[in-house]
């Protein structure tokens, strides 16, 4: 965190206890924790203690979840992490509703553990709330999809920004199976800012899709949008990203990029980006879709490299790209261990598209 | 060194070279002008085995091996360059290190050990010395965006660490103000020895007068219409294309 207004927390919560805020199956199990005014409640709890916070929320449809809220002008050093672990076969929909108290600065780093034979249908739901000149940035990795095949993971993150606040999202996903992510933002306070990136892995049979939706209704906000995909094998990528600036959105600045590489013959990458402007203000689009044997690959050839080597770094650096100036290096260790060396293996025995 | 014979190459169904033919021997210096279309960049690309196009017929021998079978990277490992047009830029790999994999690949084909980081940095100093060509911020540098002719300086260096025994620059001198392409004619001179052979590919005589060629061929449709000595650069200047074939 670069700068603290108020409280400066070097302990993050639960962090004593071990670990990260866990949610079983779907239902956050632990006891309700506080420390440092940050509070953490099984959902049901949080209804009866914050029900004016949750006042927006259909009781019967958000049972089980996490409630999670930071005062304002509270910084925590360390990410707070909170981790989907899914045990067995069924269906889930957790929600997890995140309160930022103005000012406050923090970031949380959201996980996910499957059974590796499991076939089940999991859908986290993930609200935060940002208060005037919060910062919160969000990661998600969900690396360890690249070895759920059977399974559907479907994650939902909505955002309401308030004046000042400013979020940070990057995600990661390596899907065998069914993923698809929806990110909705809403600037909906003057100065609002949103920065989102993404790596997108999708392999085998996969399908992963992606949709996003950025929506400027306040002054002077700015948003970005820099996703990228490898699609390997039979699998399929869809990306689709609305910018919308509403007639309140005046002076706002929005950008999207969306790129991706496709290994495979019979791999598939969808973009479609969609823009809808109706006040006066800065918007920009751009997605490319290229095949792995381009003229990169052929240059790195005729230098010298073998195919294999001139496909290694050719991906590598496609991947690197995403993380150049970027802080959250774990979710690049995840990438490199649960991507890039599976594929490297599986390419040595299979010959890439020409 | 270099034998073409019969050559005929399509894209996509379409025609570009026709029984193009043309023999390069040791240490000299060839230079293939001709019009927009003609099929000058398609052999270049041809010669280096792209799969985009497709050999129809014809041979190409290099030290009397056929090298149509063999992959870009097998024709690069016996000795062959070829300096892009335009060349692509890999992205969050710096320059130094593409260097040092390229260099390190030829020492491995050839038995040799492979530089350290150290080895590397002082081979890489004694040959930027050599040639006289500087890539001040460049080496160390991850992004994209690279200015043409930042690109060809980038190709010649790549020129003399490789050290070719036939290098084939496309279009080398495209781009380039003045005082560059002086610059990088210097430095492909200086990489110039009895043994090695150089194929320029341009439009424009201004390369032709700083580096000389042996030989020079005109190209038009996809063929060598006309060979000859430096006349042949004058006539174009006066005549155009169109006054040769």
């Amino acid at each position: 965190m670069k700068k603290c207004v108020g409280t400066l927390l070097q302990q993050p919560l639960l962090k004593k206890e071990g670990g990260a805020l866990m949610l079983v199956d779907g239902t956050f199990q632990q006891k309700s924790c506080q420390e440092g005014n940050i509070i953490a409640l099984p959902l049901e709890e949080a209804f009866s203690s914050y029900g004016s916070l949750l006042q927006c929320v259909e009781k019967t449809e958000a049972k089980n979840g996490l409630f999670l809220y930071v005062p304002p002008k509270v910084c925590l050093e360390e990410p707070l992490e909170i981790e989907h672990l899914v045990t067995h076969n069924g269906q889930f929909f957790p929600k997890i509703f995140v309160f930022a108290g103005n000012e406050s600065r923090f970031s949380i780093l959201l996980k996910a553990s499957f059974p590796q034979h499991g076939s089940f249908l999991y859908h986290s739901s993930c609200e935060l709330h940002l208060g005037d000149a919060s910062h919160v940035s969000l990661s998600e990795d969900f690396s360890a999809l690249s070895k759920q095949n059977k399974g559907a993971f479907f994650d939902t993150i909505h955002v309401r920004q308030q004046a000042g606040s400013h979020f940070s999202f990057f995600g990661l996903s390596c899907a065998t199976g069914e993923f698809r992510s929806r990110l909705h933002i809403e600037l909906a306070g003057a100065g609002a800012e949103a920065a989102l990136k993404g790596f997108f892995a999708a392999s085998r049979h996969g399908k992963s899709y992606l949709e996003t939706e950025v929506v400027h209704s306040a002054p002077s906000t700015k948003s970005s949008q820099y996703f990228k995909e490898i699609v390997s094998d039979r699998a399929l990528h869809s990306f689709l990203g609305k910018i919308r600036i509403t007639k309140e959105g005046a002076n706002s600045e929005a950008s999207q990029i969306n790129r991706s590489l496709i290994l495979h013959d019979g791999a598939r990458a969808i973009a479609k980006p969609i823009l809808e402007i109706l006040s006066d203000a800065k918007a920009s689009h751009g997605a490319t879709t290229n095949y792995l044997y381009g003229e990169e690959l052929f240059y790195l050839m005729c230098r010298g490299l073998s195919e294999k080597e001139a496909q290694r770094l050719v991906i590598q650096g496609f991947c690197e790209e995403m993380f150049q100036g970027e802080e959250r290096k774990e979710l690049k260790k995840s990438l490199f261990s649960c991507f890039f060396k599976p594929l490297m293996a599986n390419v040595r025995n299979k010959r890439l598209k020409r | 060194m270099l034998k073409i014979e019969n050559l005929i190459v399509t894209r996509d169904n379409k025609k570009l070279l026709q029984n193009f033919s043309l023999t390069i021997g040791q240490g000299q210096i060839h230079a293939i002008m001709g019009p927009n279309g003609a099929g000058k960049s398609t052999l270049a690309k041809a010669i280096f085995g792209h799969p985009a196009y497709k050999i129809e017929s014809g041979q190409i021998l290099f030290d009397g091996v056929d090298i149509l079978k063999k992959e870009p990277s097998e024709r690069a490992a016996m000795g062959l360059f070829l300096g892009f047009q335009a060349p692509p830029e890999i992205p969050s790999v710096s320059l130094q290190e593409l260097l040092k994999a390229f260099v390190n690949c030829k020492r491995k084909a050839q038995n040799q050990a492979e530089f350290d980081e150290k080895e590397f940095c002082e081979f890489l100093e004694t040959k930027l010395n050599a040639i006289g060509l500087k890539l001040p911020r460049l080496l160390t540098h991850h992004g994209r965006d690279f200015s043409g002719g930042e690109k060809k300086r980038f190709e010649v260096i790549q020129m003399a660490l490789l050290e070719p025994r036939l290098a084939l620059l496309d279009e080398i001198d495209s781009g380039l103000d003045v005082d560059s392409l002086k610059e990088i004619a210097r430095s492909i001179k200086k990489t110039r020895n009895k043994e090695n052979s150089l194929l320029l590919i341009t439009h424009y005589r201004r390369l032709l007068d700083e580096i000389r060629p042996d030989f020079v061929h005109i190209m038009v449709g996809g063929q060598i219409v006309k060979s000859g000595g430096f006349e042949l650069v004058n006539i174009v200047e006066s005549t155009g294309y169109e006054g040769i074939a």
